[in-house]
């Protein structure tokens, strides 16, 4: 099969252990909607080793290439990025698209400076916009904690780059009928080229319940001024089935681990129900809680932003509420 | 001022305000609440270098002039206006000390002075006598190889938490004014009794109180400077402790501007905020008037003190000034407040009951008006 | 060793900001800039080399001419020389050419550096860009996400990162690029005694005739990316207020949500 050149969105495949991230398959998904609306082709690119790159089909790309090589079996940015600066050169793809995680946040700025273009980073959100017979990537991109939403663009080079935040974008339902054949990438990239080795992978072991995939999200901020207290939110969560999450300065406190942050710089979450106690609602926060059926904010400040997202508001004090509705739940 | 001066400024503005949000603005409201002293804050200022920002080099300070050490206060006030008092009063002890103690004085205690190690307190007010400083009671009677101190002291910031104790005392009872002198007595001098502390409505930090010197035998070498001179040195010093006030009065108007603003801002009255109201207006500009005055004024002193020209005068303008604006500031604030700034739950009562003392301490409002008046009508 | 840190001045956004619905952008009359929080971390990690290893430390900024007081800031830290990156044409430089610009100036100012530090983000514009292109440009290994001092040993660094997943010791030989995250290690308030000595030291200036660079590779000409629209994040729901006091809404609330976690 021969590539398309000079257009094309491309999808730069991350992947750890041997599995895709899931980050990989929002940006198919993304891609495909912007590549049929605007008739661009989606390839998602590969560099790895032993991966099961026909998998990403599945996903909604139109072409899987793949640059397999023991080399890229342990993750340099340097050598990837001389690889997919090769395939850039040959093919010109309109825009290429990486997930803003280790493999992105690495690569793409390397690759954006070996082909002198532009890069936008941590997007969340992506267009397309034509505009004098050029097809514009629309790079929304959080600004000033998150309170502006930036539309960049790279109007004079190809390819526009981007990389998008984990967890923006939705995740479409893999459709095995949908496959094809990956296309094998010549490639022979040499030891030397590997300026970084990792020695040792420690994993944190409490991702058990995923934030991103709970209907029911209960969530405390700086309210709560003793730890203590904040962990009887998971006394609401056991009643309730749900999973407790925090905003930004909990973490940052130490009371709970950032894979439970939800805002831009954590976690994008679309519960059915959604409480959150003694948050005051910056948009950073916000703007991570997507689709809710119902929202529920308790905050001892009556002008606190959060009341503006909420279908029902209350004003008091989120440690002695929290008692009360535990205990009316009970 | 120069390029470096000006930027000297501000990093040291930027340093301490950091440093004092961080780790003194959290524990503001409490030691108000408490009236506890806060050991660790002035343990946590003491090794940031903040007890001898005008103190040379040599004896261990940061060697900056008058405009660091009200950079410091004013700062400090904005938090804690207990917190400046304490250093305040620290620094009116080690004044005598630094301008004209003896070699060998200074070497046994600038140092450990100067980086906050040890504190002090300079004892001049008595029960009998605040502005009145000519009057004082205490007696110092020399013998042949030492003085003994006999008297009471009141109203003495650092009064119990001190290592060295500056004390103004009689050498000479006929001479009046001309017959005091100054003494450095040490806290373990068993002539020396700390009395009790004041429940004070204001500054409930700081740390304010009653001493007796009974037959309080003191080496020769502990007279600060030459006998019958502690007047002049004291009256050097108050002008000092009256810029200091200037600086706190600021700081507690900076305060209570921005609390005062924040809040008209957010609260709403009739379907606006209540600062689309012109009575909250005028007092929001009152506040601005009066910080730019204050400010202007304290910058004149500095510059003047930085000179090395009298601020007598110019100082006690500075210091009714500011620390009547700083009441009046404190005042509207909770005003503007409403009924929440009647609560101890709002910030703004506290800066009242602490700018209170400000019109009271280091010379009254109305002795300092006298000294002007005078002064113009001479 | 020579250890260069580069340092972004930003607004201080760790309180409640403001923004200006009407030039979208942060209401400046009440916010202060500081330095970028990860750059701090980046100097206390430098510091600690230097005190480590008596390494030469050396802070870049680029920025206007008032950015020099984050370099002076540096200096009372304990930075030993700070250099101050800064020329009209460099204003509207996107990421791909303050990297260039930055690179250049560190060959010249250090051309035998041996560790360039920085934050792994700014925290006004979180784009990360800079020290993987600077060390793309230096043609230089660079590890993002340091969370730890780095192990120095016969001219290789061990360092520890945060990963996606956890963390990960990473080697690669010097010099190198490091970004660093959050540390363990608590930034030192500046002491009073260094602040009149950082004041009265020079910071150098460099620009684009000093950095030998074409003005069409920097500030706006040299920059492909272009910034659009501006949108303010608002949201207005209709929300219902509880009212009544504490026992009555939390029943009211505890109702919703059964019925809510019901249809779960």
């Amino acid at each position: 099969m021969e590539l398309v050149k000079n257009a094309g969105i491309w999808i730069v495949a991350s992947h750890f252990n041997g599995q895709f991230t899931d980050v990989t398959y929002e940006l198919i998904g993304k891609a495909s909607e912007l590549g049929k609306a605007h008739n661009e082709t989606v390839t998602a690119v590969v560099i790895g080793s032993d991966l099961k790159a026909e998998a990403l089909y599945h996903y909604g790309a139109d072409q899987v290439i793949y640059a397999a090589d023991p080399i890229f079996a342990d993750f340099d940015s340097n050598s990837y990025a001389i690889e997919l600066e090769k395939m850039m050169r040959e093919y010109k793809p309109l825009a290429v698209v990486f997930g803003a995680d280790d493999f992105g946040r690495d690569i793409a700025p390397r690759l954006a400076t070996k082909l002198e273009t532009g890069l936008s980073a941590d997007c969340i959100d992506l267009e397309i916009k034509e505009e004098n017979g050029k097809k514009l990537l629309i790079q929304k991109k959080p600004y000033l904690n998150g309170g502006i939403i930036v539309d960049i663009v790279c109007d004079k080079r190809n390819p526009q780059l981007a990389t998008v935040r984990p967890g923006m974008l939705m995740c479409p339902t893999p459709d095995e009928k949908q496959s094809g054949e990956v296309i094998k990438w010549q490639c022979s990239p040499k030891a030397a080229e590997l300026l970084t080795r990792i020695e040792a992978v420690m994993q944190k072991n409490n991702l058990s319940k995923d934030i991103q995939k709970s209907e029911i999200i209960i969530a405390g901020g700086r309210g709560f001024k003793k730890k203590e207290d904040f962990e009887k939110l998971y006394v609401l969560a056991d009643l309730l089935g749900g999973v407790v999450g925090a905003t930004r300065p909990l973490v940052t406190e130490g009371w709970i681990d950032e894979s439970f942050q939800i805002g831009q710089s954590g976690k994008v979450v679309s519960p059915k129900l959604y409480i959150g106690l003694g948050i005051s609602g910056a948009a950073q926060h916000c703007c991570g809680v997507k689709n809710t059926q119902l929202f529920i904010a308790v905050n001892s400040d009556a002008n606190a932003p959060i009341f503006q997202y909420a279908d029902y508001g209350y004003v008091g004090d989120c440690k002695s509420f929290l008692d009360e509705l535990i205990s009316c739940l009970k | 001022m120069n390029q470096p001066e000006c930027i000297q400024n501000e990093l040291l503005r930027k340093t301490v305000r950091q440093f004092i949000e961080n780790e003194i603005e959290p524990h503001a409201k409490e030691m108000d609440l408490t009236g506890e002293f806060p050991w660790q804050v002035i343990k946590k200022m003491a090794k940031l270098g903040m007890f001898g920002v005008a103190i040379d080099e040599s004896w261990g300070g940061a060697g900056m002039n008058a405009d660091a050490e009200v950079i410091v206060l004013e700062e400090l006030a904005r938090s804690s206006a207990s917190v400046a008092l304490t250093l305040d009063a620290h620094n009116l002890a080690l004044y005598p000390i630094y301008h004209h103690a003896d070699e060998a004085l200074k070497k046994r205690v600038m140092k450990s002075l100067a980086t906050g190690e040890k504190l002090c307190a300079f004892g001049l007010t008595e029960p009998g006598c605040g502005s009145d400083a000519a009057n004082i009671q205490c007696t110092a009677v020399k013998k042949q190889d030492h003085y003994v101190l006999n008297g009471q002291k009141a109203w003495l910031t650092n009064f119990s938490v001190s290592d060295y104790y500056v004390i103004a005392a009689k050498t000479d009872r006929s001479a009046g004014a001309r017959g005091v002198s100054l003494f450095l007595v040490e806290r373990d001098n068993p002539g020396l009794h700390i009395g009790q502390e004041e429940d004070k409505f204001g500054m409930r930090g700081s740390n304010t109180g009653e001493i007796t010197l009974e037959n309080c035998e003191i080496p020769l070498e502990n007279l600060i400077g030459i006998e019958n001179k502690g007047f002049a040195y004291a009256m050097e010093t108050l002008d000092i402790g009256r810029m200091a006030i200037g600086a706190i009065a600021i700081g507690i108007i900076v305060r209570a501007l921005e609390e005062a603003k924040a809040y008209a801002q957010q609260r709403a009255a009739f379907g606006k905020p209540i600062a689309k109201y012109q009575a909250v207006q005028f007092m929001i500009a009152d506040m601005e008037i009066n910080l730019f005055a204050s400010r202007t004024m304290l910058r004149n002193v500095v510059a003047k003190r930085n000179r090395g020209e009298n601020i007598t005068q110019d100082v006690a303008k500075l210091k009714v000034f500011s620390s009547e604006a700083a009441t009046k500031a404190a005042l509207d604030a909770i005003q503007i407040f409403g009924g929440n700034g009647y609560s101890k739950e709002y910030p703004v009562e506290r800066l009242m009951r602490d700018a209170k003392l400000l019109e009271i301490g280091e010379g009254t409002t109305q002795i300092l008006r006298m000294l002007i008046g005078a002064n113009t009508l001479r | 060793m020579k250890i260069v840190v580069l340092v972004k001045q930003v607004p201080d956004l760790s309180g409640d900001i403001k923004i200006d619905p009407k030039t979208k952008n942060l209401d400046r009359r009440d916010s202060s800039v500081v330095i970028n929080p990860y750059d701090l971390q980046a100097l206390t990690l430098a510091l600690q080399l230097k005190q480590q290893f008596n390494a030469e430390t050396c802070a870049i900024s680029m920025g206007p001419q008032k950015a020099e007081m984050a370099l002076y800031e540096c200096l009372a830290m304990g930075i030993d020389e700070a250099v101050l990156i800064s020329d009209r044409a460099f204003v509207g430089s996107d990421t791909l050419a303050t990297t260039l610009i930055i690179a250049q100036a560190i060959r010249k100012k250090i051309p035998d550096v041996t560790m360039i530090l920085c934050g792994k983000h700014a925290v006004d514009a979180e784009t990360g860009i800079v020290g993987p292109g600077v060390a793309e440009r230096m043609g230089l290994p660079c590890v993002s996400n340091v969370c730890e001092c780095p192990e120095i040993k016969n001219g290789k660094a061990r360092v520890r990162r945060q990963s996606d997943t956890g963390y990960q010791t990473v080697s690669c030989a010097l010099p190198a690029v490091f970004t660093i995250a959050e540390t363990s290690s608590e930034p030192n308030y500046i002491h009073m005694n260094n602040i009149k000595k950082a004041s009265n030291a020079h910071i150098e200036t460099m620009t684009l005739a000093s950095l030998q660079l074409e003005r069409s590779k920097v500030g706006i000409e040299g920059s492909p990316t272009v910034v659009g629209s501006l949108n303010l994040v608002e949201m207005n729901k209709e929300t219902v207020m509880l009212t009544g006091d504490q026992k009555e809404a939390a029943c009211r609330i505890a109702a919703l949500l059964q019925k809510t976690a019901k249809g779960v």
